[in-house]
């Protein structure tokens, strides 16, 4: 809980892992380039004093995420971004399995997403219904450039992610989060991107498409197909980053993304243990945007606007009751820390 | 003769990082350029392991291309170091290879499509910076979207447009060279009687729609550069993995 011009904020933070990157868990080269890819962007984007050392940030105990979330970092609720990579990680990176660990110890703090891969094919139409039956799904997290048995992505207009879109509906499951950002490996023009969104979200306009890092490098693709589409949202992680070390960019596309999206569809999202929200969050309640940015595109990043991004936004598509979940969060082992602390 | 190692910069200077714009040694993406005879050795780091294979490819090839070019050289070899591809890309480039044969059954040959895209943004980027300039030289919308070609006047490095007579300076000189220089690329057209403010498909821009137009533009500028600036933080990032290893291009 943070408060933003006097005013509390309701915080979910809507793209957290609780990954293993550790050497043990690499299965080739490829895993040790993707966690020192991912420490690269961790120590790019980190002010001095809260960075990690690259032990740390191989593999973290629970506790200190439900540190860095909720005792010190103002997050209130978090979204777990599931991440496969089993062609790098012995184990996979963090699948819905190894994070539900957490969900499963502090249910009401966490949104577990699962997913799907059309490359299964209809034999994974069962595996699918198992996992929504076995664990407690609510959205789903794509990763359209993940590799699996020879191929290196796939499209979301693919006939057979339509079928799996489709078993969403059925199941109940309306908030699809795309990763529409930097990319592995991509070898075709296809891979930069994100019209496939603008024809699926047109085509299932019942659910909603969450796009992870605003698309970026593909900002401008990005805002043309979310001002079309209603039910497509702008997901902040990596682009929050930038507020420390990168301001005047942060600001710049936020003006962008309030220009054509609007404060109504962004989402907050650290992309924890890339960073951690505590800084974030902190910088982003003083943030504002420099005048010349304001009159250039007539937005402002007003704290109205800013605890519709932090939370409410989110709550919104999850069917989250702001004052009810606050009421239940009190009481649970970490509400209850909390209070002690306070 | 053997070119200069300072030739081979300047060679090195003209070849871009097509996503982004920017020349592959200002992006420090360039660690060393030397001369042994008539050999020219080049090696090259990008911000990260996992950089698109396709522009790792581009930049590298353009780089052999150019330098190839240069008098007194036999032998051009390209290395790419510290990528999850560079031992193939690095083969692939000096061995002369497509792209699509390098990667056989999963990259198609459309380097060119993916090239043109990346032009045409670059293209409305550059044309941002070049109504900036010309709005700072004192022209209205109406003005400079009036502006053939011919009214683009240029003598010993500098650019103006005549106003009864008074030169309105259109500055820095490079921003101008730059946009006439991708205009030439992606629209073609640059008769004398051309206008010099065309959208994507060649039509001159009208003042009513500018505001708009450039809104859209901004969108594509400010994606190029916070790109540009987190390739350049990640790429001091790896620097904290010190010194790599890598197997030298097939001598």
């Amino acid at each position: 809980m943070i408060r933003v011009d006097g005013h509390e904020a309701f915080v979910i933070d809507g793209h957290v892992h609780f990954w293993d990157g550790s050497p043990e868990n690499w299965r080739n080269q490829w895993g040790e380039g993707w966690i020192k890819c991912f420490y690269d962007y961790h120590t790019a984007l980190t002010p001095k004093e809260w960075q990690w050392s690259f032990d740390e940030f191989c593999r973290y105990p629970a506790e200190k995420m439900v540190r860095d979330l909720f005792l010190e970092g103002h997050v209130d609720m978090a979204i777990f971004n599931s991440t496969y990579l089993k062609e790098f990680f012995t184990n996979g990176f963090n699948t819905h399995e190894q994070n539900y660990v957490l969900k499963d110890r502090y249910p009401d703090r966490f949104i577990l997403c699962g997913s799907f891969d059309p490359r299964w094919g209809e034999a994974g139409f069962e595996t699918f219904r198992r996992m929504v039956a076995e664990y407690p799904i609510q959205g789903l997290k794509l990763y359209t450039a993940e590799w699996y048995n020879g191929s290196r992505g796939w499209k979301l207009t693919d006939p057979m992610a339509y079928r799996y879109l489709e078993l969403c509906r059925e199941l109940g499951i309306k908030n699809i989060h795309v990763h529409k950002g930097p990319t592995v490996y991509p070898l075709s023009k296809d891979a930069f991107d994100v019209h496939d969104v603008d024809t699926a979200a047109t085509d299932f306009p019942d659910l909603n498409f969450i796009v992870e890092h605003i698309g970026l490098p593909r900002l401008d693709d990005f805002c043309w197909i979310a001002k079309q589409d209603r039910n497509i949202y702008a997901g902040l992680a990596v682009a929050s980053a930038f507020i420390a070390l990168r301001p005047r960019y942060f600001a710049e596309i936020m003006a962008n993304l309030l220009y054509w999206v609007g404060e109504d569809r962004i989402l907050f999202g650290s992309d924890y243990a890339i960073w951690t929200p505590k800084w974030i969050i902190e910088k982003f309640v003083n943030f504002e945007l420099p005048d010349d940015i304001k009159d250039e595109y007539g937005v402002d990043l007003t704290p109205e606007a800013k605890r519709k991004i932090l939370g409410e936004n989110a709550a919104r598509l999850y069917g989250i009751d702001i004052a009810a979940q606050k009421a239940k969060l009190a009481q649970d082992p970490i509400g209850q820390q909390l209070a002690t602390a306070a | 003769m053997p070119p200069s190692v300072a030739q081979i910069w300047q060679e090195l200077d003209q070849v871009l990082d097509p996503e982004l714009d920017q020349s592959i040694t200002r992006l420090g993406f360039v660690t060393e350029a030397t001369v042994q005879g008539s050999t020219v050795l080049v090696r090259l780091r990008l911000p990260t392991y996992w950089c698109s294979p396709n522009f790792a490819y581009l930049m590298a090839d353009d780089a052999r291309r150019r330098l190839e070019r240069l008098p007194g050289v036999e032998q051009v070899l390209v290395t790419l170091e510290d990528h999850f591809a560079a031992e193939a890309i690095t083969h692939g480039v000096n061995a002369r290879c497509a792209f699509s044969t390098i990667f056989p059954g999963e990259a198609t040959d459309d380097l060119e499509d993916l090239r043109r895209f990346f032009l045409r943004k670059g293209f409305l980027s550059r044309q941002l910076v070049m109504v900036q300039a010309l709005r700072h030289a004192g022209l209205d919308d109406a003005a400079l979207c009036a502006l053939r070609l011919r009214d683009l006047r240029h003598a010993a490095g500098q650019y103006w447009v005549d106003d009864q007579g008074e030169p309105r300076w259109v500055r820095p000189a490079r921003a101008v060279e730059r946009y006439l220089t991708r205009r030439r690329e992606v629209i073609g057209d640059d008769g004398p009687e051309a206008w010099l403010l065309v959208d994507l498909d060649g039509r001159p821009l009208c003042p009513d729609r500018l505001p708009g137009y450039l809104r859209q533009i901004r969108a594509t500028v400010v994606n190029l550069r916070a790109s540009a600036a987190l390739c350049e933080a990640l790429l001091a990032s790896r620097q904290q993995w010190g010194a790599i290893t890598v197997k030298e291009a097939v001598q």
